[in-house]
């Protein structure tokens, strides 16, 4: 029973760690606070039901189609919205209360267009078992993809132009101009991967659970105790955070109650910013 | 006004506040004057008899019947059908029977019904404006247990009797309350049907694991089959609740799975109980018998599920295939069109362009139910038409109908289970309903 809980908490934690990535990143590379993020997560995962549904698409074909489509719609937010915020001293509160508008827009428009009704997609993998532990082969391909994409984003942070000047303007916009950095448009990059990553998220959501415009909610607070817990926008740190997170609900079965699950991030993110604010692993703006 | 490049910034955030305001419950306008349907195209008020005699004295011209329905938010689709089904019992009453007969007087009826929008605040406010403002003389309360609970302490205020038409938690019975009739067997009792067919055709069928939603009609529902199961000599080796939040239910299925249960209930809304199929499925939970609450006898469930539905079994308060013999029809308690349910859904689905569910046809049920109680009551008066439906027993294509005189809670109508065959529903339980051989044990 244990190690199927244990394969449960893992495999769910991998698709934790990647719908939380683009909300660190935002936040750590502008200190733009999204908190529509949950929404805008669960808006993309409604996008690939209707692709499946309604296209006959495989939902991986849809997710890959979903990385441009986030980032264009991350590019252009920057660039008509969240552009006119992060020049302001106050950027983060403003940002909170725009999101928190915009949050209810793209809730409004998903109940609008697909009702408050659960939508869901057919089991697209089969089950594997492995030593008697059913292993489910959608939630360990979501797992896979997150882990890969996680990985790749860390390594582009390292290894590339972008990547660097992205870490560049986390630590400080000025020196980066300095430096002959366009900040305004490493952030829109920056932006874009964001909501890309939440593409990728939203589809492998819209795979392993069934979709209602409410859902954003539980994502979204998620999501924030992940990005506390792995540090602002490190990838890396994201994912260990999100399995942190995926162990610690399945577990809450056997060493508390379920009833108490939804309550385990937020037990997370409290111990967290009391005992090492910081997050477990270095931000992205940290030297 | 100069536009600048900061303006489109500006107009998004005063949208957006402006949006956030109007998504707060507590400061929504109630809908206009209600719409009305139905008998006599009267606009004025009706004053409520306050007792019997002023009521057979001073009869209204036509017998005005309220409901908050829930025709925006999440119960949207069933309010609807709510509504749609005591249109057409009205419509049934008028222009096929002639009216109420109150104490030989034919009353029409006319529906009298705002949007609840599914919202708590929203229907207190309207079923006190349907009943004082639009002289609503009886209620039918809105849908769901959870709306209907909230407005039960306000039809003991307003002292009117309200038909709980889409209720079946049993709080709403244990509370003391006067004037709130049952319609729908208690949750309580969803799945003593399976349980003891179960019970009766595998005796090497041992152990039940019982998973259920933390809210009160799943809750009820859980209790209920605890308590049948060890009656019925079945010992329940998982008892646990998930929160209403949950999004992955593999963790406590798992759990569940691990003590080996022979039957696995999921006590659960559609929603969620389609999840726990689902991740039943990629599991590899293969029980005996496994069912999945409410949800499982709604008609998307098989196009949600697919495969995963296979074999699933569900309760049901009422379904369209549901056998009547047609020797009912001349029963001493038969009351109301001597249709079958399936003659009933044909007739709503040409009205109305969707075939409705147990709630489409009960609500109809619930009409009758009232119309027998008014009628053997001779009057209007509130107490009068209580002590009516103490004593009333009858049946119509909806089932059975008697309530226990102490609550008021339902005891006359049966419940049947439903299974998933390769995309048919099928009745498998009781034996009286029973359109089909259960598929048993499930997991071969």
């Amino acid at each position: 029973m244990e190690a199927q809980i244990l394969v449960n908490g893992l495999l769910i934690g991998g698709v934790y760690g990647i719908a939380a990535l683009g909300l660190g990143l935002v936040w750590g590379v502008m200190s733009v606070v999204n908190v529509s993020h949950g929404d805008m997560l669960i808006f993309f995962a409604y996008m690939t039901w209707v692709m499946v549904a309604t296209q006959a698409l495989n939902p991986f074909v849809s997710l890959v189609l979903l990385i441009p489509v986030g980032f264009l719609v991350g590019m252009g937010l920057y660039r008509f919205v969240v552009r006119h915020l992060v020049r302001r001293s106050e950027v983060e509160l403003m940002s909170l209360v725009l999101f928190f508008g915009l949050g209810a827009i793209v809730y409004g428009i998903a109940a609008y267009l697909w009702g408050s009704d659960f939508r869901s997609l057919p089991i697209p993998l089969p089950t594997l078992r492995v030593l008697g532990v059913a292993v489910p082969g959608t939630r360990l391909a979501a797992f896979l993809i997150a882990g890969g994409l996680v990985l790749g984003l860390s390594w582009f942070f390292k290894k590339t132009y972008w990547g660097k000047a992205i870490r560049a303007v986390a630590q400080s916009r000025n020196a980066a101009r300095a430096l002959g950095i366009d900040p305004d448009q490493v952030s829109a990059v920056s932006f874009g991967i964001a909501l890309a990553y939440a593409g990728v998220a939203g589809a492998l959501i819209a795979m392993i659970s069934p979709l209602s415009p409410a859902l954003g909610v539980a994502y979204a607070g998620r999501s924030f105790a992940v990005v506390v817990l792995g540090g602002l926008g490190n990838p890396v740190g994201a994912l260990v955070a999100g399995v942190v997170l995926g162990l610690a609900e399945s577990f809450s079965i056997l060493w508390i109650t379920f009833s108490l699950s939804p309550a385990v991030a937020f037990v997370l993110l409290f111990l967290v910013l009391i005992l090492r604010p910081q997050g477990l692993f270095k931000p992205l703006r940290s030297r | 006004m100069k536009l600048t490049r900061r303006s489109p910034l500006v107009i998004l955030f005063a949208f957006s506040l402006l949006v956030a305001a109007c998504g707060e419950a507590g400061e929504q306008e109630l809908p206009d004057a209600p719409t009305t349907t139905g008998g006599a195209a009267t606009t004025e008020a009706e004053e409520t008899a306050t007792t019997a005699e002023e009521a057979m004295e001073d009869l209204p011209e036509e017998i005005v019947i309220g409901i908050p329905a829930s025709l925006t938010g999440q119960y949207e689709a069933l309010g609807k059908q709510g509504l749609d089904g005591l249109n057409m019992f009205a419509d049934w009453v008028n222009n096929e029977k002639g009216g109420i007969d109150v104490g030989g007087t034919m009353l029409p009826v006319r529906i009298v019904f705002g949007d609840d929008r599914s919202d708590k605040d929203t229907a207190l406010r309207l079923f006190e404006k349907l009943v004082n403002e639009d002289g609503a003389h009886f209620m039918f309360a809105s849908y769901s247990s959870g709306l209907t609970l909230s407005q039960a302490p306000l039809a003991e205020q307003l002292d009117v009797v309200t038909m709980a038409w889409g209720a079946s938690s049993d709080d709403i019975w244990q509370q003391g309350f006067t004037r709130v009739v049952g319609v729908y067997t208690p949750a309580s009792q969803y799945d003593h049907t399976l349980l003891e067919y179960v019970a009766n055709a595998d005796p090497a069928a041992e152990t039940v694991a019982i998973v259920y939603k933390d809210d009160p009609f799943t809750v009820s529902e859980a209790e209920g089959a605890k308590a049948k199961a060890e009656e019925l000599g079945l010992e329940v080796v998982f008892f646990d609740k998930y929160p209403v939040e949950a999004t992955d239910l593999s963790p406590i299925l798992s759990q569940a799975w691990g003590f080996d249960p022979d039957v696995v209930l999921v006590s659960a809304h559609f929603q969620d109980g389609a999840l726990a199929a689902q991740q039943m499925t990629e599991l590899g939970i293969t029980p005996m018998a496994a069912s999945f609450g409410s949800g499982a006898a709604t008609t998307g469930w098989w196009d949600q599920l697919a495969e995963s539905a296979q074999a699933t079994f569900g309760p049901a308060q009422w379904e369209p295939s549901q056998a009547v013999d047609p020797a009912a029809f001349d029963a001493d308690n038969w009351v109301g069109p001597q249709l079958t349910p399936e003659e009933f859904t044909q007739q709503f689905a040409d009205e109305f362009g969707y075939e409705p569910d147990y709630r489409g046809g009960l609500v109809f049920h619930a009409g009758l139910a009232l119309m027998q109680a008014i009628e053997n009551a001779g009057s209007l008066d509130t107490e009068t038409v209580i002590e009516a439906f103490k004593s009333l027993d009858i049946q119509s294509f909806g089932g059975g109908f008697a309530l226990d005189p102490a609550t008021l809670n339902q005891i006359g109508h049966a419940m049947v289970t439903i299974q998933w065959q390769d995309g048919e529903k099928v009745i498998v339980a009781p034996e009286e309903y029973a359109n089909a051989d259960p598929i048993y044990p499930a997991n071969e």
